[in-house]
């Protein structure tokens, strides 16, 4: 029965749908003889229909508009600037005020580095919820971040350009936004953190898709 | 005779397979992606790419991001896309890379988590994997049967599960194979053997327990 196990390959690429004539003619005469082989055969064949009863699963509504909305945002973010034109520096073309400018320029500069301000430490901001680019049913949604700052009243949460940090609960090191009220589709979150004259020192923006949820 | 008839045509026990030559068409003009061009590129595959990694992961939620994500990767590099191959065959291939590379992440972050959970009393482990409950619970509810084979061809080791998937759920040809997970033919046959041989093992086992 040492030829069995060349029949056992035959019997693979028939059941795989790759035998061909010759090979199929080949397994069949052997199989008429061979009981081994015939039980062999019965067996891969129900392993493969045991695997080929797994069903598929369906994807949510509005995958495809996700996936394109995020490429969409992705070319919109990708697209190339037109170049500025470029002017010579020289003196000549910058003129005498252009010279002043310049010299009061490096007075400044000088001036900075004999005089630092004390360096502010950059607070991090870490993403929690919903992971950016993430495809969330709509009664999942709750925006959240950790941060590395004590300073409350420097943090601010703009959603899709709205300004939402009074409807935000923020502790010490992580805040949270809560709504029902998000349509699903595109929506864009940003949590940034200023300094005591308002200006940002740190920001952390990212996308996010919401589908209606299974139950609506 | 012992009631096997020599079959008319060989691929009688095959489905039909999906018409990926068809895919070819279309695909010229994206040198410079449309948009809209591409989004026909996504209603074509976006159900088999998805089932393939969601029977590769085994998580709903990963399965839709790790689709998601590769969609996107080849609309960004699709540019590099040579026409050797059919489109269906080269998002097969960034799909099975991409869940290669969460299922190696997704390996460290569980060796790391479960070594966190041995008591540090007895040295034993406290808890094994936080979803095998969830897993118990839903497969109460699906059909049972289903549940374990999609639940054993999971837990194969990666490059027995990439053949099965694609040979058994997405009906793909040895060569579309070997194409997809850069290989000779002749490897795709060898690993789909001890796939099959290993499943088959795991199977019984399960109906045995």
């Amino acid at each position: 029965m040492a030829s069995c196990r060349r029949f056992k390959a035959l019997i693979n690429l028939y059941l795989d749908g790759e035998a061909d004539d010759g090979q199929t003619q080949t397994l069949f005469s052997h199989m008429e003889s061979c009981e081994r082989c015939r039980n062999r055969f019965e067996e891969i064949r129900s392993l493969h229909s045991a695997i080929k009863s797994v069903p598929t699963v369906d994807l949510p509504d509005g995958f495809r508009s996700a996936v394109i909305a995020r490429i969409q945002s992705d070319v919109r973010a990708t697209r190339p600037v037109a170049p500025a034109r470029r002017r010579s520096i020289g003196f000549p073309v910058m003129g005498w005020a252009g010279a002043a400018a310049a010299i009061l320029l490096a007075f400044a500069i000088v001036w900075y580095i004999y005089n630092p301000e004390p360096a502010l430490a950059v607070p991090e901001i870490h993403i929690v919820s919903p992971r950016e680019d993430a495809v969330v049913e709509q009664q999942y949604v709750d925006i959240s971040a950790a941060f590395t700052t004590g300073d409350l009243k420097n943090v601010r949460v703009i959603l899709d350009s709205k300004d939402v940090t009074e409807a935000t609960e923020v502790n010490q090191d992580f805040l949270i936004y809560t709504s029902d009220a998000l349509q699903t589709g595109h929506h864009m979150a940003t949590v940034q953190i200023t300094d005591n004259k308002g200006v940002p020192i740190s920001q952390r923006s990212w996308a996010f898709y919401i589908i209606p949820s299974e139950s609506s | 005779m012992t009631g096997i008839a020599v079959p008319q045509r060989a691929n009688a026990e095959t489905g039909g397979r999906h018409e990926t030559e068809g895919l070819r068409s279309g695909v010229s003009g994206l040198k410079s992606p449309e948009i809209r061009d591409f989004e026909k590129i996504v209603a074509k595959n976006e159900s088999r790419i998805f089932n393939t990694i969601y029977s590769f992961v085994g998580d709903y939620d990963d399965a839709l991001d790790l689709t998601q994500e590769t969609f996107i990767c080849a609309y960004r590099s699709i540019e590099k896309f040579r026409q050797e191959s059919s489109i269906s065959t080269w998002l097969y291939r960034i799909a099975i890379n991409l869940c290669k590379k969460n299922y190696n992440k997704r390996k460290r972050q569980d060796s790391i988590f479960t070594g966190s959970l041995d008591d540090p009393e007895t040295g034993q482990q406290i808890a094994y994997f936080a979803s095998e409950d969830e897993s118990a619970a839903e497969m109460l509810e699906a059909d049972e049967e289903q549940s374990i084979v999609r639940r054993e061809i999971s837990a194969l080791p990666e490059k027995h599960r990439s053949v099965i998937i694609l040979k058994y759920l997405q009906e793909l040809s040895y060569e579309e194979m070997a194409d997809i997970l850069g290989c000779s033919i002749g490897t795709v046959k060898s690993r789909l053997s001890r796939a099959k041989d290993k499943l088959k093992c795991r199977l019984e086992k399960v109906m045995e327990d």
